[in-house]
């Protein structure tokens, strides 16, 4: 089973565990249609192209067509591992934005990013630094001060 | 509508406004030309810079953003070969060639002038087209809206080429979104699974910078990665007679008007966007011009062709905008989002109850595209030198801003939560070869398919009805038309993949 048969599955796995939730959607006795109605409409089309959307992955592995070209998708194994870890360290980043606060939190997921970005040499580190700190107090001031939006405040300031 | 166009324009040009469209505009250049930095990102970005201002202010900021944006893609183009937004991809084709040739300003102002005259063009269809479309738009019932609205997914699903099932699915997983929270109706709590954030549902915003700018930064940087800063450091003599210039244009009236036209149209279209409107117009032009084999070699009618339908269509997606409040590209849909921010409900009813707000806009229109050759007349250089700014510098500060913006909307950190999830969606999504855009359009209008369908039920459980009314039906019918199609352009698609024995590239809409 290709991409598309596990996408299929994840699917039709999601719409199966939403329709369960369906069931605990309250009816109201004002209107005919409860607010499930339109959720499961959704859920059923969701099944079905999920079903279809396996199924025809699963004939398409079996049965090649002599001279058919599919997509090309880029291979999951040739992502650089920079990207997965960027997603780390942004997910890092807003963790720790309430506890670090803002300023700390953004200074260090700047300069995380720019390394992990790289390649970097040695001589870079002072650019990546005053970056990081210029992305950090830049956007403070802007967003604080100018435009009154009160960002998070850590254990620190 | 004379008075009020005037009054409105009064209200654009003064100084804070103007200050705001001329900031929108500078914004909209850097960012359209800096491969990689899309029309889109820029004006996610600048959106929560709008929120501490008035609605006209925050529109006309958004709406110079946006002809800023597609003017930008032009100078990386013409001056690197290398387009600055897709909407600018086709302008490649004869502005680096003459560039090389040796004559880059002309190259240059061609695209500049054409953008202007197109953008001018299409405004004229955008101040009537809207306000037309928007009183026969408040004609329609719920049986008219939501067909439309499902016309407008299938229009959008029907446009992956490698999958119409995968655009189905993710247009249904979008409208799934809108499901989270209290329904429309009765406030009723549907997939809260006990956790009070997810009762008000997913905020539209962060939802659309995720899935859009979020996951496609992340793409962008699995080819940047490693690579050095574009060399863009060669000086580029860019004076010309702008006389001379202009007449050159004026002389191919046929394909200035033709290709203007072009990208009214596909920007009419939900969610087909610039790039198309770039291609098809480059297309048209080379087809029927009188010397097509001089196209690619830097050939005049190319540039004018591709740069007057990039911006008009800017005036398309706007009418589609403001008449029936669904976006025409992605920048339509983040401007829907800052109309809601701003207390405006998109739709019909948009041009009557804020008409100042509405002829504003159209107002900022035609001013955007005249400041805009001021402005990237006095800014190119500058504009050349933020071009070389490595992309490993640049996209963590655009990370950061993008989780600004998203808690700037609430203050609420599960905003930015919500960035992150959608943005990790909308990678795997592309990973797997299935469409964002449908995705998006279903997280705009699913609260609105919602209300249509039950109060058409409601109203009337006879559900014939949403065939025999006419407008309906032939809404309905060009939905399957719609489907039809694009199961056979998908056939169409894998038949000559297979003769051509290449593999497919993925493709997607605008959005």
């Amino acid at each position: 089973m290709g991409r598309d048969g596990v996408a299929g599955l994840l699917l039709l796995g999601l719409a199966m565990l939403l329709a369960v939730q369906t069931r605990q959607i309250p009816r109201t006795p004002f209107l005919p249609l409860g607010a499930d109605f339109f959720p499961r409409v959704l859920l059923v089309i969701v099944a079905a192209g999920s079903l279809l959307l396996v199924g025809l992955d699963i004939l398409r592995h079996r049965r090649p067509r002599e001279g058919a070209s599919r997509a090309v998708l880029p291979r999951f194994r040739d992502t650089p591992r920079s990207i997965p870890a960027l997603f780390a360290a942004f997910a890092g980043y807003v963790f720790l934005m309430p506890v670090l606060g803002f300023l700390l939190a953004t200074a260090a997921f700047a300069a995380a990013a720019q390394v992990l970005l790289g390649p970097h040499r040695p001589r870079d580190l002072p650019r990546i630094g005053l970056l990081a700190v210029g992305t950090a107090a830049l956007t403070y001031l802007v967003f604080e001060r100018y435009l009154h939006v009160f960002l998070p405040r850590g254990v620190l300031f | 509508m004379l008075e009020t166009i005037l009054a409105a324009t009064t209200a654009v040009l003064e100084p804070k406004v103007l200050l705001g469209v001329a900031g929108g505009i500078m914004a909209g250049l850097i960012g359209g030309a800096i491969p990689g930095i899309t029309t889109t990102m820029t004006i996610i970005l600048v959106l929560p810079f709008t929120f501490g201002m008035e609605p006209l202010q925050g529109i006309a900021t958004m709406v110079a953003v946006y002809v800023g944006g597609e003017s930008g893609g032009l100078v990386s183009a013409c001056l690197l070969g290398i387009p600055g937004t897709p909407s600018a991809f086709a302008t490649t084709f004869d502005g680096f060639p003459m560039a090389r040739k040796g004559e880059p300003g002309r190259a240059v102002w061609l695209g500049i002038w054409a953008s202007l005259f197109g953008g001018l063009i299409a405004g004229l269809f955008l101040v009537v087209g809207a306000t037309q479309l928007a009183y026969l738009a408040l004609q329609f019932g719920p049986w008219e809206f939501f067909s439309l609205f499902i016309l407008t997914l299938s229009i959008v699903s029907g446009l992956s080429e490698q999958s119409l099932l995968k655009g189905l699915l993710a247009s249904v997983v979008g409208l799934l979104v809108t499901t989270v929270g209290a329904d429309p109706m009765m406030g009723v709590p549907r997939f809260t699974f006990g956790t009070e954030l997810l009762r008000s549902g997913f905020p539209f915003l962060p939802v659309l910078v995720g899935v859009f700018a979020f996951s496609q930064i992340m793409l962008d940087l699995e080819q940047v990665r490693g690579q050095g800063p574009l060399d863009s450091r060669q000086r580029f003599n860019l004076k010309v007679s702008h006389l001379a210039v202009i007449g050159e244009i004026l002389r191919q009236p046929v394909n200035l008007i033709r290709s203007s036209l072009i990208g009214l149209w596909i920007g009419i279209l939900p969610a087909v966007g610039g790039s198309a409107a770039n291609i098809l117009a480059y297309d048209q032009a080379k087809k029927m011009s009188r010397t097509p084999e001089r196209f690619g070699t830097g050939h005049a009618e190319g540039i004018v062709a591709t740069e007057s339908s990039n911006n008009a269509n800017i005036g398309g997606s706007l009418i589609t905008m403001m008449a029936f409040g669904i976006p025409g590209d992605a920048v339509t849909a983040v401007m829907l989002g800052a109309l809601i921010i701003h207390g405006i409900q998109p739709g019909p009813l948009f041009v009557t109850t804020h008409a100042q707000v509405a002829y504003g806009l159209f107002a900022a229109y035609f001013i955007a595209h005249f400041l805009t050759v001021l402005i990237e007349g006095l800014g190119l250089p500058f504009i050349i030198k933020i071009v070389n700014v490595p992309q490993q510098s640049l996209m963590p500060v655009i990370l950061v801003l993008c989780a600004l913006g998203a808690f700037a909307l609430n203050n609420l950190l599960a905003d930015v939560w919500t960035l992150f999830f959608f943005g990790v969606v909308g990678y795997l999504m592309v990973k797997t070869g299935f469409p964002l855009a449908p995705l998006i359009l279903g997280v705009i209008l699913g609260d609105q398919i919602e209300q249509n369908l039950i109060r058409a039920i409601m109203t009337d459980s006879n559900l014939a009805l949403f065939l025999t009314r006419p407008i309906s039906g032939l809404f309905l019918a060009l939905s399957v038309v719609s489907f039809a199609i694009g199961i056979y352009q998908a056939r169409r698609h894998q038949r000559k993949t297979a003769v051509a024995g290449a593999p497919a590239a993925p493709a997607d809409s605008d959005l």
